[in-house]
């Protein structure tokens, strides 16, 4: 789905005449993300008169606690903020972050600190059953969003989840979504439609709908305390312990609830990874013929190798593979590798010396 | 347990071996692999193959290597995906480009097809080119990629099919010796409890950037140490660089693989490193290499970034023949280009195993070459190392 045709390239264009360049900044503590959390570590290490930067994906930060309802206190005047900035990777056990701007056409910002919180808080993990992948299943972050943008035109909706669906189906509603219906996610059996949602079945009924917004199982992002703390030269698997100059705080720090994965043989034509076109079929056959090393599965069939860089793809396959392993396979993931899409070529090359070789 | 040939090591080398050794007659053969499948160099690299270099040494090794890759989809019954998309060797300085001319002459006389690529020529190969920075250009009609999953899966099910027996996840932790002989091996379960003891009338080392580790086992050493490599990968875009291009100058690598993606790396020297952590000046100095070179790449994303590790010795030139210290201890190591020289390497080095048959084309790469003062020097690798 995902492959050559994606970008379309002038191949005769000239260089640009003026480098972008970057930024280069020196910090006694890097946060990464600005809800409550964050904003909570940055403002406690502003006081204690440590330079502190505070990267955040929104242009104000929080905005995902904001739509919550949740109070969000100011932040410290003290503290450096990124906003619209996406950390796109750590390196160097965490002291060098990569700050890429969600705009490819301004500079990136490398930054060296002697310590790295993540406040990164959690995601909701797409539901592994039929037609999960259809247009119009959405997460609870990308929902809300939406709603506050084109309420209304998100057409009758679903709100399914581990918990948290009452509260964000009240939201939903209040921006002029219309919520036809709440329930357990775990109860999901399949999503029904041709080139969108057009029913889901869950709780034994079937519901017609436009839009399925799922609100859990709640799923932390591995890929920068993977960066921060991997280790090893046969493979990069995450060290015992994460280094003492890292922390992870807020949501992030909870830990993660487990996928919703339907009966595994009735999904072999289901995706687990959409945009490489890989299914739970392609899975079993090779975990049939015995292989469930999880780098080995990766390499097999490209799971996780589009622009998503393996979350939450790679949930999903190692879901699968614990659960057709009997348990036997290692619940691990692949090496979660930067700048996962983060940044072009141009930002890149603008950072460029900035970081002496070591 | 006992097999006649035990080969410690299941990278694309060992497999070669393994594989050749098994279509010569020998297939009493073990691969022992400490890691996973395509762990290793041989799943981290940028798939690259041509059979030309600056060296008479080199190119008469790597003239054999492409033409094998380019049937190699034949011999082992399934398609290893090798696109003879041709290879760009570049010259941003003089010094380099001053090398051309003797360059192509040793390719004519191993019969490797090269040409000098003019300015309309480079035009027409590679219109992504900023053509004002190229001094000059030597173009490989033969080489090309192959995706090393594909290559990799394609080796191992031949050695499968021939009998050979591999085992992944099973390092190697002793080497048995009986005065100037290698015996067997030991070797641990990997934590699933099945350790092993196999007696072996040879051993191969192909064991990457760990052979000197391995070698240490039986007491010796390997000349040369472990380094750090990188490469990353853009988002997949319409083909807009067919060649294979090598920017000796600005000591970098790319290719666009078959499906959109672009592949490729530069050197940046740095200290000896064993960690598979990738660092961000590889990454920034790669970009600012195609943004001056392709400019049109610019705007591209970087998927992702990664490294591998392999073994440098002093004249970056392979270990191929058997060690010094004992006659049946073979090795095939000290690769930087171990990919492309695969099927050629496991090909001389199992004729020399079972027939005893040194190829003159592996002779220059023998293993004392450093004692004997005989380093090969080669001009026209892109690889940099602070030693
Ligand atoms: C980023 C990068 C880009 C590259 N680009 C190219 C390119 O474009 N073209 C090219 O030709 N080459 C390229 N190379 C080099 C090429 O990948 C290597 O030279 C080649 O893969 C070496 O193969 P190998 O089998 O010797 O090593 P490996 O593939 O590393 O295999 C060695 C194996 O030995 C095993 N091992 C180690 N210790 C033990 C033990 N004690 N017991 C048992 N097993 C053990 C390891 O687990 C490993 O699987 C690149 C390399 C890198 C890292």
């Amino acid at each position: 789905m995902y492959l050559s045709g994606e970008v379309d390239l002038d191949p005769h264009c000239e260089r640009s005449l003026e480098p972008l360049g970057g930024n280069r900044l020196n910090a006694d503590v890097v946060v990464v993300g600005g809800g409550p959390a964050g904003r909570r570590a940055a403002n406690e290490s502003a006081t204690a008169g440590l330079r502190v930067i505070l990267i955040s994906r929104s242009t104000v930060p929080g905005s995902f606690a904001t739509q919550f309802g949740v109070p969000l206190r100011p932040l410290d005047a003290r503290v450096t903020l990124l906003p619209s900035h996406a950390a796109a990777g750590v390196y160097r056990e965490g002291h060098v972050v990569l700050a890429a701007p969600i705009a490819p056409t301004l500079p990136a910002t490398l930054i060296v600190t002697n310590r790295l919180i993540l406040a990164t808080g959690r995601r909701s993990c797409p539901p592994l059953v039929p037609g999960h992948d259809l247009p119009g299943v959405v997460d609870a972050h990308a929902a809300l969003q939406l709603a506050a943008q084109i309420g209304a035109s998100l057409g009758p909706t679903v709100v399914l989840g581990t918990g948290g669906q009452t509260l964000v189906a009240q939201i939903l509603a209040q921006s002029g979504a219309t919520v036809i219906a709440t329930g357990q996610i775990a109860s999901l059996t399949r999503v029904n439609g041709r080139n969108r949602v057009q029913s889901v079945e869950f709780d034994g009924r079937r519901v017609d709908c436009r839009t399925l917004v799922h609100v859990g199982p709640w799923i932390t992002d591995p890929s920068l305390g993977f960066q921060a703390s991997a280790a090893g030269v046969l493979r990069l698997a995450r060290a015992a312990a994460t280094p003492a100059h890292m922390d992870v705080v807020g949501s992030a720090a909870e830990g993660d609830e487990s996928p919703q994965v339907g009966e595994l043989q009735a999904l072999r034509g289901t995706a687990v990874c959409p945009c490489m076109d890989v299914t739970v079929g392609e899975l079993l056959s090779h975990i049939e013929a015995g292989e469930t090393h999880i780098e080995v599965l990766k390499r097999a069939t490209s799971c996780g190798m589009g622009p998503c860089q393996g979350f939450p793809c790679w949930e999903l396959m190692r879901a699968v593979v614990q659960r057709a392993s009997g348990g036997k396979a290692g619940y691990d993931r692949p090496s979660h590798r930067p700048p996962r899409r983060g940044i072009t070529v141009e930002q890149a090359a603008g950072l460029d010396g900035f970081l002496e070789v070591e | 347990m006992r097999a006649a040939i035990v080969v410690i090591g299941g990278g694309i080398q060992g497999l070669s071996v393994a594989y050749n050794l098994a279509a010569l007659g020998e297939r009493d053969v073990i691969v022992l692999d400490a890691g996973y499948f395509q762990g290793g160099a041989s799943g981290r690299n940028g798939t690259l193959i041509r059979g030309g270099f600056m060296s008479n040494e080199w190119t008469g090794l790597f003239a054999l290597a492409n033409q094998r890759w380019i049937e190699l989809s034949r011999r082992l019954g399934r398609n290893v995906m090798f696109s003879a998309r041709g290879y760009l060797l570049l010259a941003e300085k003089p010094a380099t480009a001053a090398n051309f001319d003797a360059a192509l002459a040793t390719h004519r006389a191993h019969s490797v097809r090269s040409h000098r690529a003019t300015q309309a020529d480079l035009a027409k190969l590679a219109p992504a080119l900023d053509r004002s920075r190229v001094l000059d250009a030597i173009y490989f009609r033969d080489g090309g990629v192959a995706p090393h999953h594909a290559a990799m899966d394609a080796y191992h099910r031949a050695c499968t099919a021939a009998g050979v027996r591999i085992r992944y996840g099973s390092p190697v932790t002793q080497i048995l010796t009986r005065g100037a002989r290698v015996v067997g091996v030991v070797g641990d379960g990997d934590g699933d409890g099945d350790g092993f003891e196999i007696e072996a009338d040879a051993v191969v080392l192909a064991a990457g950037a760990y052979g000197n580790a391995v070698a240490k086992l039986a007491g010796v050493e390997l000349p040369g140490f472990p380094m750090r490599i990188e490469a990353m990968v853009l988002e997949p875009t319409r083909a807009v660089v067919r060649p294979a291009i090598a920017f000796i100058d600005s000591l970098c690598y790319m290719a666009q693989t078959a499906r959109g993606e672009i592949v490729g790396g530069a050197e940046v020297p740095e200290q000896p490193t064993e960690s598979l952590a990738c660092d961000l000046p590889v990454m920034t100095a790669t970009a600012r290499v195609y943004r001056d070179m392709l400019p049109c790449l610019a705007k591209l994303r970087i998927l992702r970034h990664w490294a591998g590790m392999l073994h440098a010795t002093p004249d970056f030139g392979p270990l191929i023949g058997a060690h010094p210290s004992f006659a049946n201890l073979w090795v095939t190591g000290g690769w930087s280009y171990g990919f492309a020289c695969a099927p050629a390497a496991g090909e001389l080095l199992a004729k020399a195993i079972l027939k005893g048959v040194l190829d003159p084309r592996i002779v220059p790469f023998a293993l004392d070459r450093f004692a004997q003062n005989r380093p090969v020097r080669e001009g026209g690798i892109v690889l940099a190392a602070r030693v």
